[in-house]
């Protein structure tokens, strides 16, 4: 594998077809690089391949003469296809393989249903199942079952369109397959249209390990299937993605949050009940936009509240979204949206801008001004 | 029969409800009120519900739903409950409600706020309702109690609307109402999926989306299947397809197609290219919208692929979209994403516009360009 795999991989989505982010491949890579670091490291499998875009992935981040297993229709069997979930192309298929990898002998081709294959002829091998082949809740939770079989414990499978709307069967299929075998599956993170799910009994704990070799990645917490889970909205931007390997992510040094907010109005009275708008000065000092582009988190900019003594009174308030985005080292006047609070008092409001789901840029080190809110 | 806001047309409110904050999206205030038009003919409109009201932004379109002499029943927890040390802010939460709502109504007195968790009020105290919204608690517990509570008081044939089922930051939505299917089985019936919102039905009617279709000819929809039901998807803008200037809550009415005209200048960058057979190639194209509506998700730039005699080789390719959305009468270059087919020979690239599930661009008289692409 090339010094810069990473990185002309990377490069290849929009050329490739298919539906998988760079922020899922790099999900993909980092816990899996924590699978390995913990000795779990099987062969790799994916059900539904379409093009392979997502099989370089897993491809790419297999220890070192581990198979690829890869499962589809592919075009001879579409009449298969009962939802509908994809055509692939099994010469578009290879020819990207070989376009990465050049000799592929590491990979099984398997053109069939996946919920006609047996289990036991694939065998307990497994470190890293993705399952992205039939959407309905009958094929879901078939492709559940099969791969909570053959991963090794402690392996992860990840599920594609969970939350897609126009899949609705996904969401379905998974959650039955809890109801019917609660604690096979352990949840373990969500983000980037995938949820990734832990065999039990797992021999150590994947998001305390996550967390001890990627600090730097922000994330949430959700509740899954009664788990706490770690939400994720963005990870390309934390990663060099020039020194990193698909096995070894390294973190992004030059990455910079940063912004210089400036009210441009002073202190300002107004009747308690009702909003009103302030403007500040945004000039944005990050290395990436503030953007709001559908199915990312977006930028905007909030504020806090406290009482005259310092107390907080309410820490999370209505956002002003950046749209059209500000690119780094642009500026622009945003009108800050404040509720003003009933009851008369002095109050402090601290303008800060929040990258939603990841972090308030305060808790990075933004110097946040602030004003007197004087309610009469 | 008289209804509520049918003094007013909808433009108005529809700004108003822009202006507030929340997540809650014009497209489904026009989802809401085509279905609750659709099911009035059957289930007069009575009283409305909504379960967490925040500033009132979703609440202006359901309380416009209800019928002559109806109540808008608005439960939340509003301030007094909101913080999470259950200490009182009062950071006038009610009263940026209220507000709100004054200024879209000219009078409130069939309106009832309830400052209450919804598992505490009974489904007695409320009577029955023909419209009710959950957006509260989104957890597992409370999306199923919240489902509960609105299948006791919603009227056969009337409307249940759920919000983030298919939000990942919130998993416990689609658990909840899984689990309410799995105990209340065939009570809700989901019709409608689209705009982050799921639409049920009590006692559905089993040609409502027949009726939607005929109805609501000029609304784009897909199938999905949830719950092992067809349901209506909605994947594209809804708003643009009314006219808001002479529609009311109770009756949408179609823009007309002279101010729909799907018109766009496509002048690619290159009139020839040439590629392997199957690399993946872009083509800078410069479109103009000269549409009145914006280029946003839903409408995209792709191309017909024909042979140099003419035969049409594959008609529905990837698409490219426009980022930022493309207002009427700006212009913006677009990368467009090519695969060259596997055969080598001349090929003509047909660059068309599409506006997904209503039209391509040039059946409705658009000018097309084309772009020669030899494969050797």
């Amino acid at each position: 594998m090339s010094a810069n795999f990473l990185e002309s991989y990377l490069g290849a989505f929009g050329r490739i077809e298919g539906w998988f982010s760079p922020d899922a491949a790099l999900l993909f890579m980092a816990y899996n690089e924590v699978l390995a670091a913990h000795e779990v490291a099987g062969d790799v499998l994916e059900i539904g391949v379409h093009h392979g875009l997502s099989t370089v992935a897993l491809a790419a981040m297999r220890r070192e003469g581990a198979q690829v297993v890869a499962i589809d229709l592919f075009g001879e069997l579409q009449a298969k296809n009962v939802s509908n979930s994809g055509s692939g192309s099994r010469a578009h298929f290879v020819r990207n393989m070989r376009a990465f990898f050049g000799d592929i002998a590491f990979l099984q081709c398997i053109a069939a249903p996946s919920n006609t294959l047996d289990p036991a002829d694939l065998g307990q091998r497994f470190s890293f199942c993705h399952v992205d082949g039939g959407h309905t809740a009958r094929e879901t939770y078939d492709d559940l079952d099969l791969c909570s079989r053959i991963l090794l414990p402690g392996g992860v499978l990840a599920l594609d369109d969970y939350f897609n709307p126009a899949f609705p069967g996904v969401c379905e299929g998974a959650i039955k397959f809890w109801l019917a075998h609660d604690g096979a599956l352990t949840p373990i993170a969500a983000g980037f249209n995938k949820v990734l799910f832990q065999k039990a009994p797992a021999p150590f704990d994947l998001n305390a390990a996550f967390t001890r070799r990627f600090p730097y990645i922000p994330h949430e917490t959700a509740t899954l299937w009664e788990t706490p889970i770690h939400a994720f909205s963005s990870l390309v931007p934390f990663f060099d993605t020039r020194t990193s390997s698909p096995r070894a992510l390294l973190p992004n040094g030059s990455f910079r949050m940063d912004a210089a907010l400036t009210f441009q109005s002073g202190d300002v009275t107004a009747p308690g009940g009702g909003s009103i708008r302030i403007p500040v000065r945004v000039v944005n000092r990050s290395t990436i936009p503030f953007g709001a582009r559908p199915g990312a988190a977006p930028f905007g900019l909030s504020y806090h509240l406290r009482s005259d003594d310092g107390r907080e009174v309410q820490f999370n308030n209505a956002r002003s979204y950046f749209a059209p985005p500000l690119a780094p080292d642009e500026e622009r006047i945003v009108d800050l949206a404040v509720d003003v609070p009933n009851a008369r008092g002095s109050y402090t409001v601290e303008a800060d801008i929040v990258w939603e789901g990841i972090t308030w840029l305060k808790d990075r080190g933004l110097d946040t001004p602030s004003l007197k809110l004087r309610v009469v | 029969m008289s209804m509520a806001m049918d003094t007013g047309v909808l433009r108005p409110h529809f700004e108003r409800m822009q202006a507030l904050p929340g997540w809650f999206l014009p497209d489904a205030a026009v989802m809401f009120m085509a279905y609750n038009q659709l099911v009035a003919d059957r289930v007069a409109p009575g009283n409305t519900l909504e379960i967490g009201v925040y500033h009132g932004k979703s609440s202006i379109a359901v309380a416009s739903l209800r019928g002559e002499g109806g109540l808008f029943t608005a439960i939340d927890v509003f301030d007094d409950l909101q913080s999470r040390d259950g200490a009182s802010h009062d950071v006038g939460l009610k009263s940026v409600f209220l507000a709100n709502m004054a200024a879209s109504f000219p009078t409130l007195d069939w309106m009832r706020p309830i400052a209450a968790p919804s598992a505490t009020v009974p489904a007695e105290a409320l009577g029955p309702h023909s419209f009710c919204h959950i957006d509260g608690l989104h957890s597992a517990e409370g999306t199923y109690s919240d489902m509960r509570l609105c299948a006791d008081v919603v009227v056969p044939g009337g409307l249940v609307a759920l919000d983030d089922y298919f939000n990942q930051r919130f998993p416990g939505v689609s658990e909840g109402a899984l689990l309410f299917e799995r105990h209340h089985p065939g009570v809700l019936t989901p019709v409608a999926v689209g705009f982050n919102k799921v639409l049920f039905q009590r006692a559905p009617e089993s040609d409502l989306n027949q009726r939607f279709a005929c109805e609501f000819d000029y609304i784009p929809t897909h199938v999905a299947t949830m719950w092992g039901q067809p349901v209506a998807l909605f994947e594209s803008p809804i708003v643009p397809c009314i006219d808001l200037d002479r529609s009311t809550p109770h009756r949408l009415v179609p823009r007309t197609e002279s101010r729909l005209l799907m018109r766009a200048t496509i002048e690619p960058g290159t009139a020839a290219v040439s590629a392997t057979p199957g690399q993946a190639l872009t083509i800078p194209v410069r479109i103009v919208n000269r549409t009145t509506v914006d280029f946003g998700w839903g409408i995209g730039l792709s191309y017909h692929l024909f042979a140099s005699d003419g035969r049409l080789v594959r008609w529905d390719n990837p698409r490219s979209h426009f980022y930022p959305a493309l207002s009427p009468g700006a212009a913006q270059e677009v990368d467009l994403g090519v695969v060259a087919p596997e055969a080598e020979g001349a090929y003509t690239l047909e660059l068309d516009m599409v506006w997904e599930g209503i039209a391509w661009f040039k059946d409705k008289g658009n000018r097309t360009s084309t772009v020669t692409l030899t494969v050797q």
